[in-house]
């Protein structure tokens, strides 16, 4: 028993140091890409975002877990963290584009339902409708914010750079609170959410954005950062605004999925424009396929 | 706190005043070049102010290599640090123009050795002499639009310098025609001096309207 509580502690910091590293560069990209900030400082920025986050409101996320998984035991929730890090370790090395939120929100209700729990039909429709409304609203929020902030010049552009850019630091953290809260909560929730569990999450956080995060944050940020201040700061806002929300009813959202469609719809809002759309597509597409394909594993193992 | 008001430094508007050096340069630059042209008849007044033009030269080459360094490693956003080189590049060629010009010119006021000649250099020099004035309202346009944050104003003083930039144009195809027109009574170094002088001093103009041109690519790719 004592094994097992160690070894789901254990899980829960693999799963969350991963999570943390994968998605700091989407967080504080911008702000060091930008050179705001060193890249330390924004590491630094982004884990406390996420430890803010996961400490204030990632508790929340135990009620969709509890909702999608009754009946969760120690070893069921074991099964599913581990899962779900195999899953995130594969997709990530075939550079399949795959969020660990959605994979573990599709896995619980495989698991739930091969394990003959009710599972609450309602609550599930609501995500998935989520997953499907989100990303539309992101596309139409980024796209008339960016159209709305470029109608007319401002009065002095130097203020205006100045106010994106204290802006971009302010929504870097907000960022990371809003994935720490979302994220990062419901895979702490799938662990439990005690002490010892919170406590390996923030150390987690810390570790993963230390030491995984930096490599993606210098890539990340070059390519976030060909966009201009506006963009990216259209993109942080709708995608920290989209995320709390999600996260006030208690609803998994991942934040590559707002920023991803965020991106775009800044991207088409010019009436220039050369927008590569399949790298798009395939993030699209690894939204359908990690939940579809964590449901059918949870099937199978439950 | 010392860290925080790191943060609130616009890289950019750092850059924007360094380059601004650079422009103040080429307008001392410009001022010694319309001395040189009112004194073409006296040689050591000319070679002094040569090399004045050179000193601020190699001063201005100095600002705008610290400016590149900057440009590279400051808090400036990947995606306008072409445009801030190039414009770097564009304020340096201002001032290594004008060098040129007065090199040109003290060499061939040593070899002007008949009366015919002098006189010719005088003449001529009216005509560079508007060409001058035309760079110094561009470089004091261009100072304006280093200096406000008022993105209209950048418009208008883009469309300003166009304007100047077409003037020089005439001025100097007009001086082409000239130059053409009297030909046959002008030795080949003479045909190429006043050529080459009247080539150069469009390029300084020139180069001012493509850095008035860089200035507010700048702009708009930061805020839009």
């Amino acid at each position: 028993m004592l094994l097992l509580s160690v070894g789901l502690v254990v899980l829960i910091f693999l799963a969350v140091m991963l999570v943390a590293g994968n998605n700091l560069s989407a967080c504080v990209g911008p702000t060091v890409g930008s050179r705001i900030v060193t890249k330390r400082f924004g590491t630094l920025l982004g884990a406390a975002g996420f430890s803010v986050g996961l400490l204030v409101q990632g508790s929340g996320m135990t009620r969709s877990v509890g909702i999608l998984l009754p009946a969760a035991s120690l070893v069921l929730r074991a099964e599913a963290l581990l899962v779900a890090i195999i899953v995130f370790v594969v997709a990530y090395r075939l550079r399949v584009p795959m969020s660990l939120n959605m994979s573990l929100v599709g896995l619980l209700a495989g698991l739930s339902i091969a394990g003959d729990s009710p599972l609450n039909g309602l609550f599930v429709g609501e995500v998935v409708l989520t997953w499907v409304v989100v990303p539309l609203i992101a596309f139409a929020v980024a796209f008339f914010l960016i159209r709305f902030l470029n109608r007319s010049w401002p009065a002095n552009f130097w203020h205006r750079l100045q106010e994106y850019k204290v802006l971009l630091i302010v929504l870097s953290f907000s960022t990371a609170y809003v994935t720490g809260a979302n994220t990062l909560g419901m895979i702490v929730a799938t662990g439990g959410f005690d002490s010892a569990a919170v406590l390996a999450a923030v150390a987690a956080i810390f570790v993963g954005s230390f030491f995984l995060g930096e490599g993606a944050i210098r890539r990340v940020s070059q390519e976030f950062f060909l966009m201009r201040y506006a963009n990216a700061a259209t993109t942080l806002i709708t995608s920290t605004v989209l995320v709390e929300l999600a996260t006030v009813f208690n609803i998994p959202l991942s934040i590559t999925q707002t920023t991803s469609v965020a991106v775009f719809g800044t991207g088409v809002s010019y009436k220039t424009k050369l927008v590569s759309v399949k790298p798009f597509l395939k993030v699209v597409a690894g939204w359908v396929i990690a939940p579809l394909l964590s449901f059918a594993i949870g099937l199978l193992i439950g | 706190m010392k860290n925080f008001k790191g943060i609130l430094v616009l890289g950019e508007r750092n850059i924007f005043g360094e380059l601004s050096q650079i422009i103040s340069i080429a307008a001392q630059a410009n001022t010694i070049m319309k001395v040189m042209f009112n004194n073409s008849g006296n040689n050591q007044a000319l070679t002094e102010n040569m090399h004045a033009v050179r000193a601020l030269e190699k001063k201005s080459d100095e600002v705008a290599f610290r400016l590149s360094e900057n440009i590279t490693a400051g808090a400036v956003s990947p995606n306008i640090i072409d445009n801030l080189i190039e414009s770097a590049h564009l304020a340096d060629n201002i001032v290594d123009t004008l060098f040129y010009l007065s090199r040109e010119l003290s060499r061939m006021v040593k070899a002007n050795t008949t009366d015919f000649a002098v006189h010719q250099e005088a003449e001529w020099a009216e005509v560079y002499k508007q060409m001058l004035a035309l760079v110094d309202q561009t470089l004091a346009k261009l100072q304006q639009m280093l200096s406000t944050g008022n993105v209209p104003q950048i418009l208008q003083l883009r469309k300003e310098i166009e304007a100047l930039e077409e003037q020089g144009d005439d001025i100097k195809d007009a001086g082409f025609d000239k130059l053409y027109s009297m030909a046959s009574r002008l030795h080949f170094l003479q045909f190429f001096h006043y050529s080459e002088m009247l080539h150069k001093s469009d390029d300084v103009l020139d180069n001012c309207e493509d850095l008035s041109d860089v200035i507010v690519s700048i702009v708009t790719s930061i805020l839009k």
